[in-house]
């Protein structure tokens, strides 16, 4: 029995997936906590438990995200490459992608095997990233993944002029106090999210060829996701659990590298 | 002639009573959920209690601050930069540079004579304005007044690598993790904070004599941190939070 494992630690949450032979799954996500290597091996521990695998079944490990570096008994891999490599494998049109996680975002262009053609990422500032929308849901008082279906009732969507995710906020408190509609002032917020996202997006010029895809936390907000479409012209793609993308490749990089030590040669990715 | 100056902020609102000798009275209260115009209407009762003097005193009513415009009993309005050049011109003529950094803005100015001549603003970016100290204080639950007196304390300030005021939690926490101390956080957190408020006065060019106003000029550490980086002491005014609303008053003097 060989299964691969993938890790990807995020800001806010770390997913973990083992993979074997077959293109079998088993997954699973949890919060990330400050202490990183216990997170890892915790997430590794619980979905092995899932699988009803144990320790001595996984042949090779691949840790992705920010908190990678950290892992210390598993390679690792840029988010960059193992977000590329997962997305085509959950859908072999796509072509570019989208990554917009807790505290950064990244636009992604890549070829059909999911080699990174081109990429720019936004770490320094929170402006259209998970932690922007979560810091609005707490402003209003609601729960994260009520804002876009919420926000999809709107008659009038407010503007959000600020940029900055703490300026946003008091912007936010003052449309409360005008008694401006909650799903206006959510399909504002979403507007605004996505409006960060095009300039990355631009940058790499995705979307201009075969299939863009959303991935990571947000991508599970269907205002953002209705509002980027629009935008793009195009229907994006979307994995069954946007969030394990990263972790998807890396565990795919992983049975890569293990099929390679075997054979002694590169493998490309197969299915 | 008495005249009452009102700068509407943010976070406080501020009321300050001058005469032909200078300042009477000044009050600062905090701002809640009340409108503008209530609190600056509960200021300037305030102030005058302060004072002893009745609403009839006064001549006229300078405004100015991001709500200024709100306060529908003033008689005059007046830029925020315009203020505080004329409070530096009356309270220390040597100034030519003046920092002022207030919850969501922070204001770099270049006066002469008591005029604006120069001015800089940031207003798109909360990590190079007060919000972000209030973040940092709100999570090591310090009150913003003492955040000053802790980083002081600090032996070994970290390298804070992040400038996102959203990202200061998170960075905090692992920082924590990996054993730090809360000062030697904040006073790391301060000392980059310290360098991006410096770089707006940068941007419209240094003249000596340098001034700070507004409440985090009362945080002795980041006084600290600027007067390091500049190799000059900077002069502050006894009430720097109120410094805006005297300059409100100093014009509304003038004016008939």
């Amino acid at each position: 029995m060989s299964v691969y494992a993938g890790i990807d630690i995020g800001s806010r949450t770390s997913k973990g997936l083992i993979l074997d032979d077959q293109n079998n799954t088993q997954w699973l996500i949890i919060d990330t906590e400050p202490a990183i290597e216990a997170t890892a091996r915790k997430l590794l521990a619980k979905v092995l438990e899932k699988a009803h695998l144990t320790q001595s079944d996984i042949t090779h490990t691949v840790a992705t995200g920010y908190g990678r570096v950290v892992v210390s008994f598993a390679d690792s891999v840029t988010e960059i490459t193992c977000h590329a490599k997962g997305a085509v494998f959950f859908d072999p049109a796509v072509r570019s992608l989208l990554d917009v996680g807790g505290q950064d975002s990244k636009a992604i262009r890549c070829n059909e095997t999911g080699k990174v053609l081109a990429f720019a990422l936004n770490e320094k500032c929170a402006a259209g990233t998970g932690r922007y929308l979560e810091r609005i849901a707490e402003t209003i008082g609601l729960p994260v993944d009520q804002i876009g279906p919420l926000s999809l009732q709107c008659t009038q969507p407010v503007t959000i002029s600020s940029v900055c995710a703490v300026f946003a906020e008091n912007e936010i408190i003052s449309f409360l106090r005008d008694g401006k509609p909650l799903a206006d002032i959510l399909a504002g917020a979403c507007q605004a999210t996505v409006r960060r996202q095009l300039t990355l997006l631009r940058r790499v010029g995705a979307g201009t060829e075969g299939k863009l895809m959303f991935c990571g936390g947000v991508a599970k907000n269907i205002g953002v996701v209705k509002l980027l479409e629009k935008e793009m012209g195009v229907t994006v793609s979307i994995a069954p659990e946007p969030q394990i993308v990263g972790a998807m490749g890396a565990a795919l990089i992983a049975r890569d590298r293990a099929r390679a030590g075997q054979k002694g040669q590169q493998v490309a990715t197969t299915r | 002639m008495i005249t009452l100056g009102i700068d509407a902020g943010t976070k406080a609102t501020k009321a300050v009573l001058t005469n032909h000798t200078g300042t009477l009275a000044s009050v600062v209260l905090p701002c809640g959920r009340e409108s503008t115009v209530t609190i600056a209407d509960l200021a300037r009762r305030d102030v005058l209690a302060k004072a002893g003097l009745s609403p009839e005193s006064v001549t006229n009513i300078g405004v100015t601050g991001l709500y200024g415009d709100r306060v529908s009993f003033a008689t005059n309005t007046f830029p925020e930069g315009v203020c505080l050049a004329k409070a530096m011109g009356y309270m220390k003529p040597s100034v030519h540079s003046v920092l002022d950094v207030g919850s969501v803005r922070a204001l770099a100015i270049k006066c002469q004579d008591g005029r604006l001549t120069s001015i800089s603003v940031n207003d798109r970016c909360a990590s190079g304005t007060g919000a972000f100290v209030e973040v940092l204080a709100s999570f090591f639950r310090v009150p913003i007044a003492e955040l000053g007196n802790v980083a002081l304390t600090a032996k070994e300030p970290v390298d804070f690598l992040n400038t996102c005021a959203v990202y200061v939690e998170s960075e905090a926490l692992s920082l924590m993790v990996e054993g730090k101390t809360a000062e030697n956080i904040i006073a790391g957190a301060l000392r980059g904070f310290s360098s991006r408020i410096l770089s707006l006065l940068m941007s419209i060019g240094v003249e000596p004599d340098i001034a700070m106003v507004g409440g985090l000029a009362n945080n002795k550490a980041l006084v600290k941190n600027i007067e390091e980086s500049l190799g000059l002491s900077l002069f502050i005014p006894e009430e720097p939070q109120t410094a805006l609303a005297f300059g409100a008053a100093l014009l509304a003097q003038g004016k008939e």
